[in-house]
């Protein structure tokens, strides 16, 4: 019997509500539309709501965490996007950030949306372990958090001055100085992605038997992950500050997505256990 | 570590600079290369051996740079600085994404098919089996020189420096244990059969040939497991051009809406049966009616049975044949006595029999045989006998007929078509029960249909139903043993089981209604109709077909549907058990320095179980470098911004980040 249901009809609802947000956090771009604060966090926020839903729903209908297809883990993307941007609005008071992140879960559910296999499939031996999900999801907050970083990269380039706050936000502060703000997100993610990476050696060791085979889906993760180490390191050196530095968390968030959805182009991926076929 | 701490001018050696560091990186990565064909020769030593030197030359790059390091503090200043770890850094993402996509490992003949002239200097430069090359190993190398120094760099430690340290050291471990493991662990197979013993395992040796090693110990593989979840098909749309095939459209057979999508694409589904079978409807002929294939037909029961009628048809005429009844032998059935006689004398004769598959060409009804050809009338070539099954199924794990059971629910026969000449010229698939499928198969040859007749090719035993008479003639031993009545339905005895005639017609009409008989799908088989098509076509399993526009549909398993794979084993010691577990994928088997981990099963042979048996001595040193490292970055990373944070505010000065 096929196991999917109200989750897929739920995905043009979601994209239409991160679709609103996205409009109205790019109202606020603009100082004429101040209003439009509350709705747009507002809309985010059920945006989040509703993408949560079609997880947690379908997690209990199938009976299994649903994070095997490409389909379910561009949901997966989705909420994390949503729900690292909501923690940054709340405590940084930035909206700035809002504009991108909802462009960023739309995409995400609308390349859901396109998905033609929207169905569970069963879980094979090696994906039933308890590493699964603590794996998956670190990792899926970590390519949150570097795509909110990389967004501030893109904003630093396009307006490198700090942006003032209208209220002091959470930390004390009055503005943001959006490099540094950069930096913070992408050593966030940074963690994230390390211990991601660390729980799949443990994972495959247990699994397998080898905790590291050159597969290319775990080279390229480890390509990200020295981009990002060559990117913290080269805080530390002469010259490579601001806009050169916002270039490489671009690149660095390049070989993240390369690294979740790119495998199909590589001629060595055919042998690949984790590529998402 | 904060930036004022990093860069003072005094502290940078005179050749400091990125251009020479990336000199020493490229020179060394050229120099390893060059040590590689010294050692090895372009043509490649054996793979374990090129690892062990591989892991060696790693070793002494390591070992130049921190022999530089200690003779003179400006190449220690060199190396500790971020511009060498930065350096390192880039050198091994590039040749990581060069090992990505250049082929890895391949046969040579693949290489050099798939980059011609270009695979010379790809295997001059290492780089077929570049992680495990010199090159590799030397930029490693390097970049632990550099991990190294910057832990030696400041002596002072404090609560920040912590994580970098930690950091940098577990990075440290990580690579020193693969380095142990690569030179000193074992990783090798062993493929056990339930009840088997096995004391050593196969590994690949240092001279290219398998190699047995001790376990120290006895392993007995109790029982193994292989667990399934339901098979579940799906008709998948594909559009094919060139470049290949792009997933259109995936439909679930059994959902409401399964019909209306595929009309859609101009296909018509009018029935989906998960497991498959044909049941026989047999009623007497309307003597009114313009009879189509009218023919004599007898039912019989068993006796104290659940199971339905079998019919059996006048063997004598078209469409008419035997049934093998198992322990009763073969039952077959004539109207006429006189034709039953004539078997009779055949089987006192020592014949009687014949084969059960019957090709049916035109006139020709031809008994043929497994693996013989046969000429057909009015084809110049010949039809080869290829298999034949008698429950054909596509078996959901290898993707291959196979028998699903001895009953003869759906008797299949493959052909092939050779030519006048003797050569192949393509093959097809005959069904029995589905006289329509294989017909419009691409392969050319004759219209011809198969037909199963039963067992019973050597008729020594069994029932001859008599209709006119109303007997039933015993056979055994290949005489007549003797007559009873099947009349009033009295009860007929044969080779321990009971059988009654509860009905008979000298003139009935058969038809076969597709039913499922379970709703696992054991047996897929769609009916659909194609737009421009007069006749519907049935689609088992694993067949695909044309519907236009460049697109086919398929009947394909759902995705693979294998959920377990698990072994029971016993470890004995001096032939005394000490210990018995499950060993399953994720749960390995740890005893006595070796690790064995599920890792192979055939669906084919549910007695078999394959594991990986992997003895690693560097992996205490591998896991304590990942856990110190999974808390030096968490450390580095949200801790020490922390730190500077409430420096910042209790000193009311600028932190770290600008903010």
């Amino acid at each position: 019997m096929s196991r999917s249901g109200l989750d897929v009809s739920l995905v043009p609802v979601v994209l239409a509500v991160y679709a609103s947000a996205a409009l109205a956090y790019g109202l606020l771009w603009s100082s004429r539309f101040r209003l439009a604060k509350i709705p747009a966090t507002v809309l985010m926020s059920v945006g989040l709501g509703l993408n949560l839903f079609q997880i947690v729903y379908r997690w209990v209908t199938i009976e299994q965490p649903p994070f095997k297809t490409l389909y379910e883990s561009l949901l997966l993307l989705a909420v994390c996007i949503a729900i690292v941007y909501l923690v940054i609005e709340g405590v940084y008071r930035l909206r700035i950030l809002g504009l991108p992140s909802a462009l960023g879960a739309g995409a995400t559910v609308l390349y859901a949306f396109l998905q033609v296999e929207k169905e569970a499939v069963n879980l094979p031996a090696a994906l039933q372990s308890g590493w699964f999900i603590p794996h998956v999801v670190v990792y899926f907050f970590g390519y949150a958090a570097l795509f909110v970083g990389t967004a501030a990269a893109a904003i630093y380039l396009l307006r490198p001055a700090p942006i003032r706050l209208g209220r002091r936000d959470l930390t004390g502060s009055r503005e943001i100085d959006v490099e540094g703000f950069m930096s913070s997100s992408v050593r966030f993610g940074f963690v994230l992605l390390t211990t991601g990476l660390l729980m799949g050696a443990f994972w495959a060791k247990a699994a397998w038997g080898d905790y590291w085979v050159w597969d290319p889906k775990e080279t390229w993760s480890l390509v990200t992950w020295l981009v990002y180490a060559a990117y913290l390191h080269l805080r530390f050196m002469s010259g490579w500050k601001g806009r050169k530095l916002a270039v490489v968390a671009i690149v660095g968030f390049a070989a993240v997505m390369f690294t979740y959805l790119g495998m199909n182009v590589l001629p060595t991926a055919e042998s690949s256990l984790h590529v998402y076929q | 570590m904060t930036r004022s701490a990093m860069k003072t001018g005094s502290e940078r050696p005179s050749y400091h600079t990125v251009n020479v560091i990336i000199g020493i990186h490229a020179a060394t990565y050229a120099l390893a290369i060059a040590l590689q064909h010294v050692v090895t020769g372009t043509s490649g030593d054996d793979a374990g051996r090129v690892r062990m030197l591989s892991v060696a030359c790693g070793l002494l790059a390591f070992a130049g740079v921190a022999g530089g390091a200690v003779i003179r503090k400006s190449i220690f200043k060199a190396i500790a600085s971020t511009d060498f770890g930065v350096v390192s850094l880039v050198t091994l993402t590039l040749l990581s994404i060069l090992g990505t996509v250049i082929l890895q490992n391949q046969p040579g003949a693949v290489f050099t098919s798939t980059y011609g002239s270009l695979s010379g200097v790809l295997a001059f430069l290492f780089v077929d089996d570049l992680f495990h090359s010199f090159a590799f190993s030397a930029i490693v190398g390097l970049a632990a020189g550099a991990l190294t120094a910057t832990l030696f760099k400041r002596k002072k430690l404090t609560a920040r420096r912590l994580g970098v340290i930690g950091a940098h050291l577990g990075c440290l471990l990580c690579l020193a244990g693969a380095a142990v493991g690569s030179v000193w662990g074992v990783k090798g197979r062993l493929k056990m059969h339930v009840n088997e013993e096995a004391s050593s395992f196969k590994v690949l040796g240092d001279d290219g040939k398998m190699a047995e090693v001790p376990l120290g110990y006895t392993v007995r593989l109790d029982e193994f497991e292989l667990l399934h979840y339901e098979p579940e098909f799906r008709l998948r749309i594909f559009d094919i051009d060139e470049d290949g095939e792009d997933l259109v459209r995936s439909i679930d057979p059994l959902a409401e809406n399964a019909p209306g999508e595929l009309r859609t694409y101009g296909v018509a589904m009018n029935g989906y049966w998960p497991d498959h079978a044909m049941q026989l409807e047999v009623e007497p002929a309307d003597p009114g009616a313009a009879q189509q294939a009218a023919l004599p037909a007898v039912g019989l029961k068993r006796v104290r049975s659940d199971n339905g009628m079998m019919w059996l048809f006048d063997e004598g005429q078209p469409g008419g044949g035997r049934l093998d009844a198992g322990d009763a032998g073969v039952l077959a059935f004539f109207w006429q006595a006189a034709r039953a006689e004539k078997l009779l004398d055949e089987i006192e004769a020592g014949g009687g029999g014949g084969s059960p598959h019957v090709l049916v060409a035109g006139a020709a009804r031809l008994e043929v045989a497994l693996g013989k050809s046969y000429s057909i009338e009015g084809f110049e070539g010949l039809v080869k006998v290829l298999s034949v099954y008698r429950d054909f199924v596509i078996d959901p794990e290898t993707k291959r007929p196979s028998e699903r059971s001895n009953a003869a629910n759906n008797p299949a026969m493959e052909v092939e078509i050779l030519d006048s000449g003797g050569h192949s010229i393509g093959q097809r698939w005959l069904f029995a029960k589905f006289p329509s499928f294989g017909h419009k198969d691409k392969a050319p040859g004759p219209e011809m249909r198969y037909e199963y007749r039963g067992q019973g090719t050597a008729f020594s035993k069994g029932l001859l139903l008599v209709g006119e008479t109303g007997e039933a003639w015993t056979i055994e031993d290949a005489a007549l043993a003797g007559k009873s009545s099947f009349k009033d339905e009295r009860t007929v005895t044969i080779g321990g089981q009971e059988f009654v005639v509860a009905a008979l017609h000298e003139s009935a009409v058969a038809s076969h209604l597709h039913v499922s008989r379970s709703d696992e799908a054991l047996n897929p088989v769609v009916e659909i109709e194609i737009k421009g098509e007069q006749a519907p076509r049935f689609m088992g399993a694993g067949q695909a077909v044309e519907i236009g526009d460049g697109r086919v549909l398929a009947l394909t398993p759902k995705g693979d549907d294998v959920r377990d794979f698990l072994s029971t084993v016993t470890v004995l010691e001096e032939g005394k058990p000490v210990l018995t577990r499950k060993v399953e994928v994720n749960s390995p088997l740890s005893f006595g320095g070796f690790s064995l981990y599920q890792s192979e099963y055939d669906p084919r042979d549910p007695t078999f179980s394959g594991f990986e048996v992997v003895r690693d001595p560097g992996l205490f040193s591998v896991y304590a470098g990942l856990v110190l490292m999974m808390l030096a970055v968490g450390h580095v990373m949200l801790v020490v911004p922390v730190m500077n944070r409430l420096r910042k505010r209790r000193s009311g000065g600028a932190g770290e980040g600008g903010k």
